[in-house]
C-alpha cells in the first residue's frame, strides 16, 4: 500500500512537472479538484489545457485532482485535500464549518435543472413521471437533483430515483431506455445533444442557477488565491487563453462571491443537504 | 550387396522426410510470421482498448483500478510484460506482468525453428497536455509457439502414419515386384548350374513380363541350341565314325594338299595305314593323266564343286585301280576354307560292267542294222522282181488280150500288188517298231484328205455294190497341220478293211471335231461298216500285230494281219488312239482320234491349176542294171510316148548325159561299179562347175549352164531313209518299184 502511494504521488508529481516545468522547482503544485460531473479522463481533457493556462499565467502552479466518484471528490474537499475546487457542493450545510471562498464562476449563461424524456415517448409532463425511473447524476448534484427534485415534489410526483454517478451516466440511460426521464443541467444537455446527436423532450426547466463556482480553501495565502482568480477571471480577455478556451467551448469564468450561492444553499437546505 | 527393397524404402522415407519436413517448416516459419502480425496487431488492439480506461483511473490516481484493467485486458496471457512506466524515465510506476508467463510446451529446437520476435508495443497515457505514463507491453510468443507445436505435432503425426503406409505399400509392391526377378535370378542360377529346363512363371507386372519372356525365350533358345548341339555331336561322333570305319575311301587333304586324315576304306584300297598316310602328297595316290600327263585330281582340287573326276589309283602294293574321285571343299569354324575332302570309289566293277553294256549295245546296233538291212535288202530284192512281175502285168494288161488270158493277167497284178501290200505293212510295222517313223507337221486341209481317201475307194466300191458315203462336221477346220499321208494311211487302212470285210450295206466315214479349242485341234472319226463284224472276245487283239479276229480270215479275206497294227502305231504317234466297236454279223465301228496343229498362216492361194499341157515325147535316160526292170522301164516309158536309152550303171549314166541330151534320168540306186547316188551326186557337181563356168559343157550333153537335169530315183528301196538318200544326194524326186505307167508319168510331170 505504501508503495503504491508512493507510486501515486511519483505519478502525480511527474504530470505536474510536465504540466509547469517552469515552477516546479521553486513550489509543488497546489490541488485544483473538479466535481464529477464527466467521467475522469473528460474531465482532464477539459481541465488540464485550463489549469495549464492558469498555472501558466498565475504562477501558480495547479494539479487537477479528483475522486473517482462525486463523494470522493466531495470527501476530498472535506478532507482539505483540495486547495481550489470547481463545485458547488461547498454550499451544503455540512461543509459550511469551512469557509471555503468563492472567487469565480463558469461563465455563460446561469445554468437551469431539465428533466428530460425520450423524444418520442409518451411522456409531456411532470405528472406523467410518477412511479417511473428518473435518472439523477447523483444525490450531491444541485441543478440535476437538488433542484429538479424539488420541483417534483412541488408538483406532487414522487418518482424512482435512479444515481447515475453522472450527467453522461443520467443521459445515457435515458438513451439506453434504462430510466423514463433524466435530470441534468441544461449546459450539459446541450453539450450532450450536440456530442452524441441525440435530442430528448425537455418536460422541465427550473429558474437560472449560477453555474458551478471556484472555490479557494481557507488556508491559502490570500495572494495565491488572488493571483489565481486573476489568472481565471483574465481567461476571457487574455489571447493566450483564447485557443483554449475555444478547445474547450467555455466563455471564460466570471467574477463572483459567496453571496452570489445563497439560492443554491437554501435549495440544498430545502432538501436536507 | 545393398537391397533394392531397402534401397526404395530407404529413399522414399529420406525424401518424404525432407520433402515434408522442409514443406512443414515453411509452413510453420509462414505462420510464425502470420502469427507475428497477428500478435502485433492484437497488442496494438488491446492497448488501444486499455489506455482510455487507464486514462480515466490514472487521472484520478487510481493505480488499483490500472492494474485491474490490465490484468483483465492481459487475462489470456498475451502480453508478457505489463508496465506503466513514468513520462520520460524507465521507472516503473505499475507493473501488471503476469505472475507466471504462459509454459512453453514446445521444445527450444522447435522454438529456434520459429524465431517469433514481438517487439515491444509503448502508448502514451496522455489528456493533453498532462503525461500520465506510459503503457509498455511486451507481447508473449509462447501460445503462438505451443499452438504451432501442436499443428506441427499432427502434421508429424499424419506424415508417420502416411509414411508407414506408404511404405508398407511400396514393401509390398516391392516385395510382389521383386518376387519375379527373385525366381528369375533363381532360375539364372538354374540355368547357370545346367538346368536348362528353368522357366520363370509368366507375371502380369508389365515392366517385368518383357525380361522374364526374354528369359524364357533365351532358356528355350539356349536349351534347344544345346539340344543341337549335342544331336549335332552325337550325329557328327557317328558320322566320324561311319567315316572312320567306312568302306569307301574317305579322307582329307590340307591346303597343302598333303592328306591329314584318313579312314579305313582308304587304308583297303591305298594300303597304307593312317599313320603312313598322313603327310603324304597327294600325287602320290593317282597315276598321271595319259594325255597331258599331269594329274587329273590335282586339277580336281581347284574346280568349284562338286567336282568328280574319273582317275587311276595307285596303291602301295597293288595293281593300279581305276576310281571315281569327288572332291568337296572342307571348311573350318570360321567358314574358311581349310582343306579339301576327296571321297574315292573303285569303279573296277562299273568300268566292267560298262565295257560288256558297250559289247553288247554295239552287238545289239550290229543286229539292228544286221536286220535293217536285212529288211532293205529283202525289200529290195523282192521288189526288184515284183517290179518285173507288175511291170510286165501291166503292159501285157494294156495289149488286146482274150478274156482268158485278160483274166490271168488280172489274177498275176492282183497277186503281186497283195504281195506287194504284204512287203509295204511288213516294212512299214519294222520302221515304226524301229522307231524310224516320225510324222511330218505340215498345213494341211483334213477336209480334202477325207475326200481324197475316200475317192481312191469309188471305183472298188462300185464294182462290189457297195455304198460309201462320208460327212465331214461343220467344225472340222479347213486348214491344220500334221501329217497328211499318215492320215490318209490310217483311213485306207479302216476304209480298206471295211470295204473288204463288207459283203454289202455301206461304208460311213464320219468326222467330227471334239477338242474344247484351247490346246491344237483334236478330230475323232469313225468307219462304220455292215460287215461281217467282229467277235468281242476278239475286238482286244485286233490291234496287235499279225492278229486277225480269225486266222480263217487271212486265207478267206487276205492281208497280213499288220493293218490295224501300223493303224494303232500312227494314231498313237498323231496324239490319238484308236478302238473298236462291233457286233457279229451286224458291222463293225472304228474310231480313232488324231491331235492337229492350228494353222497359223494364212491359207496358201491356190495357184490356178496350170493348163494341162499335151504330153510330149521326152528323151529318157534310164538306170538300171537289172534286165527285167530295163525292159519294164523302157516298154511303160515308150508306151507314155518317150523315147528312152538305158544304161547299167551309174558310170554309164554319167556318160550317157555327157553324150546327149535328155530330159529326164531314171535312176536306180543299187548299181554295179557307180551306184545311182554317187552318179547323181557326180553329176550335180558337173552341173555346178558349168554353171560356174568352170567348165564348159560339151556340146550334145545334156550339160548346159543354167540347167538341172531332173533326176528321178527308181529304187527297189523303199525305205524312207533311202528316199532321204536319194534326196540329200540330189534327186529331185522318187518311185518305188515295183513301178507302173501312172507312176512314172505322175513323176515325170512333176519334175519336168
Amino acid at each position: 500500500m505504501t508503495t503504491r502511494r508512493t507510486a501515486v504521488t511519483l505519478l502525480l508529481l511527474g504530470a505536474a512537472v510536465a504540466v509547469a516545468p517552469g515552477v516546479r522547482a521553486q513550489t509543488a503544485p497546489l490541488t485544483f479538484g473538479v466535481l464529477n460531473q464527466q467521467s475522469p479522463s473528460l474531465t482532464a481533457e477539459r481541465w488540464n489545457p485550463i489549469l495549464h493556462h492558469v498555472s501558466t499565467a498565475s504562477g501558480v502552479p495547479l494539479r487537477l485532482k479528483m475522486g473517482r466518484t462525486v463523494d470522493e471528490t466531495d470527501d476530498m474537499m472535506g478532507r482539505g485535500e483540495l486547495d481550489f475546487v470547481f463545485t458547488n457542493h461547498n454550499f451544503q450545510t455540512e461543509y459550511n464549518a469551512i469557509a471555503f471562498r468563492v472567487i469565480a464562476r463558469w461563465g455563460g449563461e446561469p445554468i437551469r435543472g431539465v428533466i428530460v424524456v425520450a423524444a418520442d415517448g409518451p411522456f409531456t409532463q411532470l405528472k406523467d413521471l410518477a412511479g417511473k425511473k428518473v435518472a439523477f447524476p447523483s444525490r450531491d448534484a444541485f441543478v440535476a437533483y437538488a433542484v429538479p427534485l424539488v420541483a417534483l415534489k412541488a408538483a406532487g410526483v414522487f418518482v424512482e430515483e435512479v444515481m447515475s454517478g453522472n450527467q453522461d451516466g443520467a443521459l445515457a440511460q435515458l438513451k439506453a431506455r434504462q430510466v423514463q426521464a433524466a435530470a441534468v443541467n441544461s449546459r450539459f444537455l446541450k453539450q450532450y445533444s450536440e456530442r452524441e446527436g441525440v435530442a430528448f423532450r425537455q418536460i422541465y426547466l427550473s429558474d437560472p442557477y449560477p453555474d458551478l463556482a471556484v472555490i479557494a480553501h481557507p488556508r491559502l495565502p490570500a495572494a495565491t488565491v488572488e493571483a489565481v482568480r486573476k489568472a481565471l477571471l483574465g481567461m476571457k480577455t487574455d489571447a493566450a487563453a483564447a485557443p483554449v478556451l475555444e478547445r474547450v467551448k467555455f466563455p471564460g469564468f466570471e467574477s463572483a462571491t459567496n453571496q452570489d450561492y445563497e439560492g443554491v444553499r437554501r435549495i440544498y437546505r430545502r432538501i436536507g443537504q | 550387396m545393398s537391397s533394392l527393397r531397402a534401397l526404395v524404402l530407404g529413399l522414399t522415407t529420406a525424401a518424404i522426410v525432407i520433402v515434408m519436413g522442409a514443406g512443414l517448416v515453411a509452413d510453420l516459419r509462414q505462420r510464425a510470421r502470420a502469427a507475428e502480425g497477428h500478435l502485433a496487431e492484437d497488442s496494438q488492439r488491446r492497448a488501444a482498448s486499455a489506455v482510455p480506461l487507464l486514462t480515466d483511473a490514472l487521472v484520478v490516481g487510481d493505480l488499483a483500478t490500472a492494474e485491474q484493467i490490465l490484468r483483465k485486458v492481459n487475462s489470456d496471457g498475451a502480453w508478457r510484460r505489463v508496465q506503466i512506466l513514468e513520462p520520460a524515465s524507465p521507472r516503473v510506476v505499475l507493473d501488471a506482468s503476469p505472475a507466471t508467463q504462459q509454459s512453453a510446451t514446445a521444445p527450444a529446437w522447435f522454438r529456434g525453428l520459429l524465431p517469433i520476435a514481438l517487439p515491444t508495443h509503448r502508448h502514451v497515457i496522455t489528456v493533453d497536455p498532462v503525461v500520465y505514463g506510459v503503457l509498455a507491453v511486451e507481447g508473449s510468443a509462447a501460445a503462438v509457439e505451443n499452438e504451432l507445436w501442436t499443428q506441427a505435432r499432427e502434421v508429424l503425426s499424419l506424415t508417420v502414419v502416411l509414411l508407414a503406409t506408404l511404405l508398407v505399400v511400396i514393401g509390398v509392391i516391392l516385395t510382389r515386384g521383386l518376387r519375379p526377378i527373385r525366381t528369375l535370378a533363381e532360375r539364372a542360377a538354374r540355368l547357370g548350374r545346367g538346368e536348362l529346363s528353368a522357366r520363370v512363371p509368366e507375371t502380369r507386372l508389365a515392366e517385368i513380363a518383357p525380361t522374364v519372356a526374354a528369359f524364357n525365350s533365351m532358356a528355350a533358345s539356349l536349351e534347344q541350341l544345346l539340344a543341337e548341339v549335342r544331336t549335332k555331336e552325337a550325329a557328327n561322333r557317328r558320322l566320324a565314325a561311319i567315316v572312320e570305319q567306312s568302306e569307301e575311301v574317305i579322307f582329307t587333304v590340307g591346303l597343302d594338299q598333303r592328306i591329314t586324315s584318313w579312314n579305313l576304306g582308304a587304308e583297303q584300297l591305298f594300303g597304307w595305314r593312317g599313320d603312313a598316310a598322313v603327310g603324304r602328297a597327294l600325287d602320290t595316290l593317282f597315276a598321271p593323266d595319259a594325255g597331258t600327263r599331269e594329274r587329273q585330281v590335282a586339277r580336281l582340287l581347284a574346280t568349284r564343286p562338286p567336282a568328280r573326276v574319273e582317275t587311276t589309283a595307285l596303291p602301295g602294293s597293288t595293281p593300279p585301280v581305276p576310281v571315281a574321285v569327288s572332291c568337296s571343299p572342307l571348311v573350318g569354324d570360321d567358314g574358311a576354307q581349310i582343306g579339301h575332302i576327296l571321297v574315292v570309289r573303285d569303279i573296277t566293277v562299273r568300268k566292267r560292267n560298262e565295257q560288256e553294256m558297250q559289247q553288247a549295245r554295239e552287238r545289239a546296233e550290229a543286229g539292228s542294222r544286221a536286220k535293217s538291212e536285212f529288211l532293205a535288202t529283202m525289200s529290195h530284192e523282192l521288189r526288184t522282181p515284183l517290179n518285173g512281175i507288175l511291170g510286165m502285168a501291166d503292159l501285157l494288161g494294156g495289149t488286146s488280150l482274150t478274156a482268158e488270158q485278160r483274166e490271168s493277167v488280172d489274177i498275176i497284178q492282183g497277186s503281186g500288188e497283195a504281195l506287194l501290200q504284204v512287203i509295204n505293212d511288213v516294212l512299214d510295222l519294222s520302221r515304226i517298231e524301229a522307231g524310224h517313223v516320225e510324222v511330218e507337221a505340215i498345213e494341211f486341209d483334213p477336209r480334202q484328205a477325207v475326200a481324197d481317201t475316200l475317192r481312191a475307194f469309188t471305183a472298188q466300191a462300185q464294182r462290189r455294190q457297195l455304198a460309201v458315203t462320208s460327212t465331214v462336221a461343220p467344225g472340222v477346220p479347213e486348214r491344220a497341220v500334221g501329217d497328211p499321208g499318215r492320215l490318209r494311211q490310217v483311213l485306207v487302212n479302216l476304209v480298206g478293211n471295211a470295204v473288204k470285210f463288207t459283203e454289202r450295206g455301206t461304208v460311213t466315214v464320219e468326222v467330227e471335231r471334239v477338242d474344247d479349242g484351247a490346246d491344237g485341234i483334236e478330230l475323232h472319226a469313225l468307219v462304220r461298216d455292215t460287215g461281217i463284224g467282229i467277235p468281242a472276245d476278239k475286238l482286244s487283239m485286233i490291234f496287235e500285230a499279225f492278229t486277225q479276229a480269225d486266222s480263217s480270215m487271212s486265207r478267206r479275206y487276205g492281208g497280213t494281219g499288220l493293218g490295224l497294227a501300223i493303224t494303232g502305231r500312227l494314231v498313237g504317234l498323231m496324239g490319238g488312239r484308236v478302238w473298236a466297236e462291233s457286233q457279229l454279223g451286224r458291222g463293225s465301228t472304228f474310231h480313232f482320234t488324231v491331235r492337229l496343229g492350228q494353222a497359223t498362216g494364212e491359207r496358201p492361194a491356190v495357184a490356178p491349176a496350170p493348163a494341162a499341157a499335151p504330153p510330149r515325147a521326152l528323151r529318157v535316160l534310164v538306170a538300171e542294171d537289172n534286165k527285167v526292170n530295163q525292159h519294164v522301164a523302157r516298154r511303160m516309158l515308150e508306151k507314155l510316148g518317150h523315147s528312152v536309152v538305158v544304161v547299167a550303171s551309174g558310170r554309164g549314166a554319167l556318160d550317157a548325159v555327157a553324150a546327149d541330151v535328155f530330159d529326164v534320168v531314171f535312176m536306180d540306186v543299187e548299181m554295179p561299179d557307180m551306184d545311182g547316188l554317187a552318179a547323181t551326186r557326180a553329176l550335180r557337181t558337173i552341173e555346178a562347175e558349168v554353171r560356174a563356168g568352170r567348165q564348159a559343157p560339151k556340146p550334145d550333153s545334156s550339160y548346159s549352164a543354167g540347167r538341172r537335169i531332173p533326176i528321178i530315183a527308181l529304187t527297189a528301196h523303199a525305205m524312207t531313209m533311202h528316199q532321204e538318200q536319194c534326196l540329200a544326194a540330189g534327186m529331185d524326186d522318187y518311185v518305188s518299184k515295183p513301178v507302173n505307167s501312172t507312176a512314172l508319168a505322175a513323176a515325170i510331170a512333176r519334175v519336168v
